[in-house]
C-alpha cells in the first residue's frame, strides 16, 4: 500500500513537472485563492476585532436597551440617512436598570440620550465690536484710539466685498444702501459722536455694520447625555484631557477634542493643521494633492479671520514682524496677512511655524475655552428651539482614537441638561412651573376639555384672560425662558439614574456571552412588561457595524467566484489530460492496474498541487500578516483610523484559519478532480492497444 | 495454461451500423506455444487479442483462459487476470514515460503487491538482464532507442511471470533488424520459461519465427499451421 502510494506520488509530482504550463496556472490560482482567503479574513477579523473595541470601547457597549416603539433603528454612529431618528423613549430608566442588573452578566448599564445642537458662532464683526465695547467703556483712549483703526480697517474690507458682490448681485439697491451705512461709520463725522453719544454710536455699529459682514458658519454638535462619572468610569477609552469631568451634580458640557480642532477653533489654524498633516505627516505634495490644493487656496481668503484679531500694538507689530518675515514693504495689514497665507510646498513648514509662534498668540484660536459657557441649541421633541447654557468643563478623547472623527462625533452632556433641551423639565422646573401657574390662578385644563373651557356655558372673559395665560406658560414651558436654569445651577446626582433616557449601554462581564444575554435580556424585558429591544454593538453602531460583514461577504463572492473559476480549470485540466492521457490510463489498465488505482492517481495529483499550492499560498499570506503586524498598516482616512482602533492596524491571525483555509481549498479541488478522474477510471484497457504513433 | 475460444463472434458499432469484425473463431492456444496471428490490417488480428487479453468481450461465443471463461467475470476480475496471468506488449511499447526503466518494469509488481522491495530488485534486475538492459536501469523512455524500449515493455510484460504473454504487432515500429532481434528474444523466453506468446504480425519476416501461425481474413481463420 506504502509502496504503492509512493509511485502515485512518484507518478503525480512527475506528472506535474511534465505539465508545466497546466500545473502553474492550477497551482496560480490556488495559491492565489488560499493566499486572498487567509489574509483578507485574517485582516477583516483584525478590523473587526479593533472596530469592535472602538465600537464597545467608546460608546455602545457590549448591548444597548432601547424602547420596542422606536420607529428607527438605533444607530449610533449614523445610520446614513438623513433626519432626525426616532427611536421612542424610555420612560423609567430606574426600571429598565433594576431588570437589567438582575441578570448575572450585567456588569453596568449607562444611560443614554443623544442629538444635535446648533453652536452658532456669531459674524466676524460682532467679536470686534464686543471688545471695542469693552474699550471704550473702559475710557482707555489710547486703546480705544487703536481699535478704532481697526474698526475702520475692516469696515474698510468689508466695503471693498460689497463693491465687488455690487458688481454680481441682482439687488443693487440693497447693496448700495449697506454700503452707504459703511459710508457713514467711516464718516469723521461718525466718531466724533464716540464723545457725545458713544451708545449711539456703538449701537449702529452692533447692528447695522455687523450684519454686513456675514454669519460665520454654524457649528453642529452632536452632543450625548449620559451619566458622566459613570461614563467615564466604565468606557475604558475614555480620557479627558483638559480640564476636568462634568463633577457630579453639575451641569456642563465636555466637547471631544477633535470636533474642537476641526471644527471650532480658527479656520485658518485649522487651515495649516490641515496642510500640516498632509504635507508633513501624510508627506503629499500641496501641487499634486487636491485638497491640499483646495486648503491652500482658501487660506489667503480667510485673512479676516486673523485681521480682525489684530487690534492696537498687536497689530503694530505683527504688521512689522510679517514686513520683514515676507522682505515687502507693503503697508496694509490685510494685504501682508494675504501675502503670508498664499502657502506653496516651498514656503509652508518656515510659515506654519511663525504662524504658530508670531501670529496665533495675537489672535482668538478658540471661540471659547475651557471653563466658558456656551449656549446649545437644539428643537426639542414638540419642535420647540431650546437654548440652555453649559459650562464647558473640559475636552477628551478615546484612547488610540484620536485621530477618528467618528469616534470624536460626540459631545458629552449631563443627562439633566439633555433631557431639558430634549424638552423634559426637570424636578425643579416642573415645581418653578406649578409655583408660577398657582400664583397666576391658572386652571389645568385638560385637552380633551379644552373645547368645553374655551366655549361651554359657563364660559366667560376672564376665563379666557386665564387660558391665555396658561398658553404663555404652556409656551414658556416649551422655550423655557422663564424657568431656563443658570449654567452653573446643580442637580441631585440621582436624577441621573432615573426618568427619561432614549437608550442604554450594558457592559457585560462575560463579553463571550453576549449573544445569550441578549436573549437572556430581551425575555427578561418582556416578562417585566417593559417595551424595550436589546440589540448587539454591531446593529447598534448602525451601518458602520455591519461594514466588517459586507466587506466579509464582498470578500467571500469574490474567494468563491475565484475558486469556482479554479475548479472550473481543474476540472477542465484533467479532462485534457484524461484525453492526453488515454493511452497511458489504458496502458496501467491493460497491465494490471484496478480502476481504483486510476482514480487515486488522479487524486493525488490535484492533492500534491493543491496542496502544494494553498499551503504556499496561506505561508504567504502568513509571513505578509506577520510583517504588517510589526510595522502596521496605516489608516488611509480618519474613518478607517476608528475601523484599526487606532492610526495604524496591527493584524493578526489564527492558527485554525492558516490551516483550515488551504486543507478546504486542496479539498474542494480534489471535490472537483472526482468527475474527470472518475471518467479517466473508465478508460478502456484495449485504448492500449489502439496505435495512434 | 491453454487458451480456448469457441464460436466468438465480436461486432463493433460503425456509426449507426454494426460491423462483424470476428465471424465465430474457434481456436485453441495449449501452453508454452509461439503464436502468430498473421493477416492484413483490419483482418481482426487486435480484435481477437483483446478478447483473448480480458480488454474486451464478445458478442458471442465464450474465451476461457484455463479453463475460466473470460466473458462471466467483472471488471475487477478480469483485471486481476491480467495482472496475474497475462503480459502485454504493444506496438508503441507504452512505456509510462514519467517512470524510469526500473520503475517501469517494477510497476507490475507494486500492482501485484506481496513481494519486498528486495524481492522485487531482485526481479526486476533479473529481467533487465535478460532484456541487456541493466545498465540503462534509470534512464527514462526517452532516452532509449525504439528497440531498447520494447525490451522495456517486454521485460515489464514479464516481471510477473506471467503464464501468457500477448504481443500486438511488437515488431511494428522497429526496423526489421531490430525486429528480428525482438522476436528472437520473445523466442528465447518461450524457449527457457515456458511462457506461451501469443503476437499478431503482417510482417512475412516476422511470422517465419513463429511455431504455429494463424492465419485471419475478414474475421476469419483462413489458415492455423503448426511447424
Amino acid at each position: 500500500m506504502f509502496e504503492e502510494l509512493k509511485v502515485l506520488i512518484l507518478v503525480a509530482v512527475r506528472n506535474l513537472a511534465l505539465h508545466k504550463v497546466k500545473s502553474m496556472v492550477v497551482g496560480g490560482i490556488l495559491f492565489f485563492g488560499s493566499f486572498l482567503v487567509v489574509f483578507g479574513l485574517s485582516i477583516l477579523g483584525s478590523v473587526e476585532s479593533t472596530m469592535s473595541q472602538s465600537i464597545i470601547g467608546s460608546v455602545a457597549g457590549h448591548l444597548q436597551i432601547y424602547s420596542a416603539d422606536a420607529r428607527d433603528s438605533l444607530a449610533l454612529f449614523g445610520s446614513g440617512f438623513f433626519g432626525r431618528d426616532d427611536l421612542g423613549e424610555i420612560n423609567k430608566f430606574e426600571d429598565v436598570k433594576a431588570e437589567a442588573m438582575k441578570h448575572s452578566n450585567v456588569k453596568e448599564i449607562v444611560p443614554l440620550g443623544f442629538e444635535n445642537a446648533l453652536l452658532a458662532r456669531g459674524n466676524l464683526l460682532d467679536d470686534l465690536f464686543e471688545k471695542f465695547r469693552a474699550t471704550v467703556n473702559s475710557g482707555e483712549q489710547k486703546e480705544i484710539q487703536l481699535l478704532k483703526e481697526s474698526v475702520k480697517s475692516n469696515l474698510l474690507n468689508v466695503k471693498s466685498d460689497l463693491q465687488n458682490e455690487l458688481k454680481i448681485t441682482s439687488i443693487p439697491e440693497e447693496i448700495n444702501k449697506q454700503i452707504a451705512d459703511i459710508d457713514i461709520a467711516l464718516s469723521d463725522d461718525f466718531w466724533l459722536g464716540l464723545q457725545t453719544d458713544p451708545e449711539s454710536t456703538l449701537l449702529f455699529l452692533e447692528s447695522r455694520i455687523a450684519p454686513l459682514s456675514g454669519e460665520k458658519e454654524p457649528i453642529y454638535l452632536r452632543y450625548m447625555g449620559t451619566n458622566p462619572d459613570q461614563f467615564a468610569q466604565v468606557f475604558s477609552k475614555f480620557k479627558v484631557i483638559e480640564g476636568t469631568n462634568i463633577p457630579s451634580g453639575e451641569r456642563g458640557i465636555l466637547l471631544s477634542k477633535r470636533i474642537y480642532e476641526n471644527q471650532i477653533k480658527n479656520i485658518v489654524a485649522r487651515g495649516f493643521d490641515g496642510l500640516y498633516r498632509g504635507k508633513v505627516i501624510q508627506r503629499k505634495k500641496i501641487a499634486d494633492d487636491v485638497t491640499l490644493k483646495t486648503l491652500a487656496s482658501d487660506l489667503p481668503k480667510q485673512y479676516l479671520e486673523v485681521s480682525i484679531y489684530l487690534t492696537g500694538e498687536n497689530r503694530d507689530s505683527v504688521s512689522r514682524s510679517l514686513r520683514s518675515f515676507l522682505k515687502s514693504d507693503s503697508l496694509e495689514t490685510e494685504e501682508l496677512i494675504k501675502q503670508f497665507l498664499s502657502v506653496t510646498d516651498d514656503n509652508f513648514t518656515e510659515r506654519f511655524d511663525y504662524f504658530y509662534n508670531n501670529i496665533a498668540p495675537s489672535i482668538r484660536l478658540y471661540p471659547f475655552r475651557v471653563g466658558d459657557i456656551i449656549n446649545l441649541r437644539s428643537y426639542t421633541r414638540s419642535g420647540f428651539l431650546k437654548t440652555v447654557p453649559l459650562k464647558i468643563h473640559g475636552l477628551y478623547e478615546f484612547s488610540g482614537l484620536e485621530s477618528s472623527d467618528l469616534a470624536g462625533a460626540f459631545n458629552f452632556v449631563d443627562l439633566v441638561s439633555y433631557r431639558e433641551l430634549y424638552g423634559r423639565m426637570s424636578s425643579e422646573g416642573r415645581k418653578e412651573l406649578e409655583a408660577l401657574q398657582s400664583e397666576v390662578d391658572i386652571q389645568r385644563v385638560s385637552e380633551d376639555s379644552i373645547e368645553d373651557a374655551l366655549f361651554g356655558e359657563d364660559t366667560v372673559i376672564e376665563t379666557r384672560s386665564e387660558s391665555q395665560t396658561a398658553q404663555q406658560a404652556s409656551l414658556a414651558q416649551g422655550f423655557n425662558l422663564s424657568f431656563a436654569r443658570t449654567a452653573t445651577e446643580n442637580y441631585d446626582p440621582k436624577e441621573l439614574n432615573s426618568g427619561l433616557v432614549i437608550n442604554a449601554a450594558v457592559i457585560l462581564n462575560n463579553p463571550r456571552r453576549i449573544q445569550s444575554t441578549l436573549n437572556d435580556l430581551t425575555g427578561q424585558f418582556e416578562k417585566a412588561g417593559l417595551r424595550l429591544q436589546v440589540v448587539d454593538w454591531k446593529q447598534a453602531s448602525g451601518t458602520l457595524g455591519q461594514l466588517v460583514s459586507v466587506i466579509r461577504a464582498v470578500l467571500l463572492v469574490a474567494v468563491g467566484i475565484i475558486l469556482i473559476v479554479a475548479m472550473a480549470i481543474i476540472n477542465n485540466a484533467i479532462m485534457m489530460t484524461t484525453l492526453e492521457r488515454t493511452k497511458e490510463i489504458g496502458t496501467l489498465r491493460a497491465i494490471g492496474a484496478q480502476r481504483g488505482f486510476i482514480l487515486r492517481m488522479f487524486c493525488i495529483e490535484t492533492l500534491t498541487i493543491g496542496l502544494l499550492a494553498t499551503l504556499t499560498g496561506a505561508m504567504a499570506a502568513v509571513s505578509l500578516l506577520v510583517y504588517l503586524g510589526q510595522t502596521g498598516i496605516a489608516a488611509p482616512s480618519d474613518f478607517v483610523s476608528f475601523l484599526f482602533g487606532g492610526p495604524r492596524l496591527y493584524p493578526t491571525f489564527s492558527f485554525d484559519l492558516v490551516l483550515l483555509a488551504p486543507v478546504t481549498v486542496a479539498v474542494l479541488a480534489l471535490i472537483f478532480t472526482l468527475y474527470p478522474a472518475y471518467m479517466a477510471s473508465k478508460v478502456s484497457p484495449a485504448t492500449a492497444m489502439q496505435d495512434r504513433e | 495454461m491453454s487458451v480456448v475460444l469457441k464460436n466468438v463472434i465480436k461486432d463493433y458499432a460503425l456509426g449507426a451500423s454494426m460491423v462483424r469484425a470476428l465471424h465465430g473463431i474457434n481456436l485453441t492456444i495449449d501452453e508454452g506455444e509461439f503464436t502468430t496471428i498473421a493477416g492484413p490490417s483490419g483482418c481482426g488480428k487486435s480484435t481477437l487479442l483483446n478478447l483473448i487479453g480480458c480488454m474486451d468481450v464478445a458478442n458471442e461465443g465464450t474465451v476461457a483462459i484455463d479453463g475460466k471463461v473470460t466473458n462471466a467475470l467483472t471488471d475487477k476480475e478480469q483485471t486481476q487476470l491480467r495482472l496475474n496471468t497475462l503480459g502485454f506488449i504493444f506496438q508503441s511499447f507504452n512505456l509510462v514515460p514519467v517512470l524510469s526503466v526500473y520503475q517501469n518494469v517494477e510497476l507490475p509488481l507494486l500492482l501485484k503487491g506481496g513481494m519486498s522491495k528486495s524481492e522485487r530488485q531482485q526481479s526486476v534486475h533479473e529481467l533487465l538482464e535478460q532484456v541487456g538492459l541493466s545498465n540503462k536501469a534509470k534512464n527514462r523512455s526517452h532516452e532509449l532507442s525504439g528497440g531498447q524500449r520494447q525490451r522495456v515493455a517486454i521485460a515489464r510484460a514479464l516481471v510477473t511471470r506471467p503464464k501468457i504473454v500477448l504481443a500486438d504487432e511488437p515488431t511494428a515500429n522497429l526496423d526489421s533488424e531490430t525486429g528480428q532481434n525482438i522476436i528472437e528474444l520473445m523466442r528465447t523466453l518461450n524457449a527457457n520459461q515456458k511462457t506461451t506468446f501469443i503476437f499478431s504480425s503482417h510482417d512475412p519476416k516476422v511470422i517465419e519465427h513463429a511455431r504455429r501461425i494463424v492465419r485471419l481474413q475478414d474475421g476469419r481463420v483462413i489458415e492455423d499451421v503448426r511447424k
